[in-house]
């Protein structure tokens, strides 16, 4: 019996979307996304994990090379 | 890696062109001025740094498509704001192993680099405070499950109680059956409320001995877990990287312990600080905690 860790490349989408929209130092620019506007984010992106037949996990791999 | 020098880290942007901030950072760390890896952020611009005064904000370019006023004109396609956010979460992910990072919430927009520095000592008291707290850990996401037919049946062998009223029922008349089986029924739910609180407590605490902090996140539906059994603490434990392997052998034993009862453990991560960085900076009513 061991322990399930999910790390980069399977982590769950749902996981990410509870963290990046509601947790996280807020430094308000004058663009900064409001509160009504991640509610609205929040929504269309629980439809778009619902429509996935489980838990979408992504991928995080770096993706390099900018110039 | 790609070394920065300060006076390639400000310049105005072209019009129309906004800076999207993903975290904040000590300008030095160990001695050293930010290295920020060669990574493409947003919308596949490169990411540079905005430094001033001891604090560092990981930025890179918005095009005036993506940061057209309002943001969320933009992010009303699903799609587009999923691919944004995990965007967002790319850049800290790569910067996480080798550096104390304050991640920013999704969205954080400004007109120019110059704004950013203002944000930066704006709040220049409470990015180190929270920096200090979260210095050299990352965070983990462990959520416990529990099988509550699994932990019933061995409740119902453990409880005195309900021995007892199953000893009744044996010999028992058909009325007076129906009513000891209702009430079976109702002490087994009560006392898994009951256990299943204890052992998230009890494991809170023993998750604590090594984690710096913890928060709890809410709770998630099957639906979004995708599992059988019952989600009952969705936790996030925010563990210095020296620790790490204590706190994965410790989260064995508590399976090991727990799993005869019906209880599951999954561990995801590591996450940049998210859960120990929520501090509404500038909101007067808001104050910083020490995870939500």
């Amino acid at each position: 019996m061991v322990v399930r860790t999910a790390r980069d490349d399977e982590l769950a989408l749902a996981d990410l979307l509870d963290r990046a929209l509601y947790k996280g130092v807020v430094l308000w620019g004058e663009a900064t996304i409001s509160l009504a506007g991640v509610e609205l984010v929040y929504v269309g992106l629980k439809v778009l994990v619902a429509s996935y037949a489980t838990s979408e996990r992504f991928r995080s791999a770096a993706r390099s090379g900018a110039s | 890696m790609l070394q920065l020098d300060r006076s390639e880290t400000r310049h105005r942007p072209a019009e129309a062109q906004r800076v999207y901030v993903y975290g904040i950072i000590r300008e030095e760390e160990g001695g050293e001025r930010p290295n920020v890896p060669p990574l493409e952020g947003l919308a596949g611009n490169p990411i540079r740094i905005v430094a001033n005064d001891g604090l560092a904000a990981i930025v890179s370019m918005l095009e005036p498509r993506a940061a057209g006023a309002p943001f969320e004109e933009d992010l009303k396609d699903p799609e587009r704001a999923k691919s944004l956010i995990l965007d967002h979460h790319r850049v800290l992910r790569q910067i996480i192993d080798d550096r104390t990072v304050l991640p920013t919430r999704f969205g954080a927009l400004f007109a120019d680099d110059r704004k950013v520095v203002d944000a930066l000592n704006e709040h220049r008291h409470g990015l180190f405070e929270a920096l200090e707290r979260v210095q050299g850990a990352r965070e983990w996401g462990v959520k416990i499950f529990s099988d509550r037919s699994v932990l019933c049946r061995h409740l119902g062998e453990e409880s005195p109680a309900m021995r007892a009223a199953q000893r009744e029922l044996a010999g028992a008349t058909e009325g007076r059956a129906f009513f000891l089986r209702r009430r079976i029924a109702q002490l087994s739910e009560e006392e898994a409320g009951r256990a299943i609180a204890q052992t998230v407590e009890a494991s809170r605490r023993s998750l604590c001995d090594v984690a710096r902090a913890d928060a709890a996140m809410k709770l998630q539906p099957a639906g979004v877990h995708g599992r059988a059994d019952e989600m009952v603490w969705n936790g996030a434990l925010l563990v210095a990287k020296a620790a790490d392997a204590r706190f994965f052998a410790l989260i064995g034993e508590l399976l090991q312990v727990h799993a005869p009862r019906g209880f599951h453990y999954e561990t995801n991560g590591p996450w940049p600080p998210f859960n120990f960085a929520d501090c509404r900076l500038g909101v007067r009513e808001n104050g910083c905690s020490n995870g939500a």
